[in-house]
């Protein structure tokens, strides 16, 4: 008895002590945990004066099916951009495309970089079909890619995939599984574009879309040549998702959200904290009726906004409008797309490093186009709006 | 995807499968044990609609929990060699914490709760640094605890922190080593059931018998 007495002594210390190791173990990650924001404060591409143009991404397009693209730049201004396409949502066939921009303007033919078949044999499970990608591009050329993978069901049975590509987006490494929630690690989706930290990682914003709809962080921390995830939650319930990311500052960001509310406004939330809090959603003056939007920080501070404005249809038209602070009452300045009965969704907004402002969208989810201009062009409109 | 989730997605049905076929067959022993075996691994390797059961378990989680893992080897001994490795008390232990467990996480999970608040997020081993550490040193001092006062789930817990150490599953947050829904609903059932015998005048616990499946 003496002696079990002493074993059973021995194994609760170790027990005790295996609970702490892993905060031993980590312990210098923690100080990584919420490095803060890169905050872009390039150029404003002003010096060839205002300009806007449109082009489509995947002209010759057979599919049924083209949405929710993504864009990311390679060093030397290399634009890349994604999409998930098909003959519907949720259908077998759908795979990510993704095309490259030479340095004479042209798209390359999109390729199909992950096919359902090249996603089950990578993940090694049950994969029924594809959607929304997300480029991670850093400086050093890598290019991340996160996107959905459908295990049962549409997109409540869904979770997240990242692979890398060393090549530009070439060739792909062998996509892994992202861990996110505990529920079978069911329903993680990304929409909106990722922001940098400090240190090498990544914030990307995403959202669940199971009983509870709400938006979460995705922190993307650089663990040798991988990244380890961790998930952080914005707020939570069934009302707001699809969060739109935009750093204001290290330790300050605003988040606004697509609001499935009958109000019908766009809502935001704030941090103080690099990301670690936010505030409770407040509606803004920017309608929004449960369609994604997108913003982007200009290089005065101002925050640019790609949105659906309320019509007939949900998404008949794309309206830019610009806050002067940091998202809480906003002016729309132009219509970039309006036709009736048909439908422009989805925005994607990044700023290029010769300041140019890039968005892509998808025209009645077929076609993939973006729209390019500078600042200049964006105050242009802004002075003739008023 | 790493080599250890092949053994972890391969282990979890072979476990149930052995399981299940000891019940039905009522075979015990190291004869009994064994022919489970074989035919659990044959039904684990046969190609159900194209493709093995480890394909599909992990198409349904790759995360499945140490503990529930633990247990199921536990009760599968325990039918084979009818060692009473687990007593009805540390039964009623494990039901207690994957019962206690799953109601603290799962709501939050799905949205409830706290708002902005997620239980899940103090179980990755950097993000929320000085919340994460009571959650880590919480589960090492539950394991002591119960190890030291006999408890052999406790040794299930400290299996649990040691696998976590290891970084065995897919996952790096520390509740999917400790919890998973399957784990979380049959510890809910199992209280539901304790109460209801006890409002029936039965006794609190289940006796060793049942509750390690025969």
């Amino acid at each position: 008895m003496k002696g079990e007495g002493i074993w059973r002594g021995w194994l609760a210390a170790a027990a005790l002590l295996a609970g702490l190791a892993p905060w031993w173990m980590a312990r210098d990650e923690g100080t990584k945990s919420f490095p803060g924001f890169l905050v872009e404060s390039g150029t404003n591409g002003a010096a060839t004066g205002p300009f806007f143009r449109t082009l489509q991404v995947n002209a010759g397009s057979r599919h049924a099916k083209s949405h929710s693209a993504t864009l990311a730049e390679l060093p030397g201004g290399v634009l890349v951009a994604a999409w998930y396409a098909g003959s519907g949502e949720g259908a077998a066939d759908v795979a990510i495309y993704l095309s490259r921009r030479y340095a004479d303007g042209a798209w390359s033919e999109p390729a199909a970089v992950i096919t359902r078949e090249r996603a089950q044999a990578d993940l090694r499970r049950n994969v029924v079909s594809l959607g929304n990608p997300l480029l991670l591009a850093d400086d050093s050329g890598r290019l991340g890619l996160l996107f959905v993978s459908i295990a049962a069901g549409r997109w409540s049975g869904s979770s997240m995939n990242l692979a890398w590509s060393e090549d530009g987006g070439l060739t792909w490494g062998t996509a892994r599984k992202l861990t996110m929630n505990p529920l079978a690690n069911l329903s993680a989706l990304p929409r909106n574009p990722p922001v940098r930290l400090a240190g090498g990682g990544w914030a990307v914003p995403v959202y669940e879309e199971f009983l509870g709809k709400f938006p979460e962080t995705l922190w993307l921390q650089p663990r040798g040549k991988d990244f380890s995830a961790a998930v952080s939650r914005v707020e939570g319930g069934v009302y707001i998702l699809q969060s739109s990311l935009v750093p204001l500052a290290p330790a300050r960001a605003v988040s606004f959200f697509r609001d499935f509310r009958p109000a019908r406004w766009m809502s935001a939330s704030w941090s103080d904290d690099a990301g670690r809090t936010w505030t409770k959603p407040a509606v803004t003056g920017l309608p929004n009726r449960d369609s994604g939007l997108c913003a982007i920080r200009l290089s005065d501070g101002a925050i640019l906004s790609a949105f659906n404005d309320l019509s007939p249809g949900k998404r008949e038209n794309l309206r830019l409008a610009l806050s002067g602070d940091e998202g809480r009452t906003w002016r729309t300045i132009a219509t970039l797309a309006e036709e009736a009965g048909s439908e422009f969704s989805y925005p994607y907004l990044v700023r290029t490093s010769d300041g140019t402002i890039r968005m892509a969208y998808s025209a009645r989810q077929k076609q993939i186009l973006l729209a390019e201009f500078n600042e200049a062009w964006v105050y242009e409109q802004a002075e003739a709006s008023r | 995807m790493k080599e250890t989730v092949i053994i972890w997605t391969t282990l979890v049905p072979f476990l149930l499968l052995l399981w299940f076929s000891q019940r039905m067959s009522g075979l015990t022993g190291v004869s009994g044990l064994a022919l489970a075996a074989v035919v659990s691994a044959v039904a684990v390797w046969f190609p159900w609609f194209g493709h093995p059961l480890p394909f599909w378990s992990a198409s349904l989680s790759a995360n499945f929990s140490v503990i529930m893992v633990g247990l199921l080897i536990v009760a599968v001994f325990d039918r084979a060699f009818e060692t009473g490795i687990f007593r009805p008390r540390d039964w009623r232990a494990a039901w207690i914490f994957g019962a206690v467990a799953s109601v603290l996480l799962y709501p939050s999970a799905l949205g409830l709760g706290p708002q902005n608040f997620d239980v899940y997020a103090l179980g990755w081993p950097w993000l929320f640094w000085g919340q994460s550490v009571w959650l880590f040193g919480g589960a090492g001092f539950a394991a002591a605890l119960l190890i030291w006062r006999g408890n052999r789930f406790g040794y299930v817990i400290f299996l649990a922190m040691l696998g976590y150490a290891a970084g065995f599953q897919e996952s790096d947050n520390i509740w999917d080593y400790l919890l998973d829904p399957v784990y979380g609903a049959v510890s809910l059932v199992m209280i539901l059931w304790m109460v209801w015998r006890r409002r029936a005048g039965g006794p609190l616990v289940p006796t060793s018998e049942g509750a390690s499946g025969r």
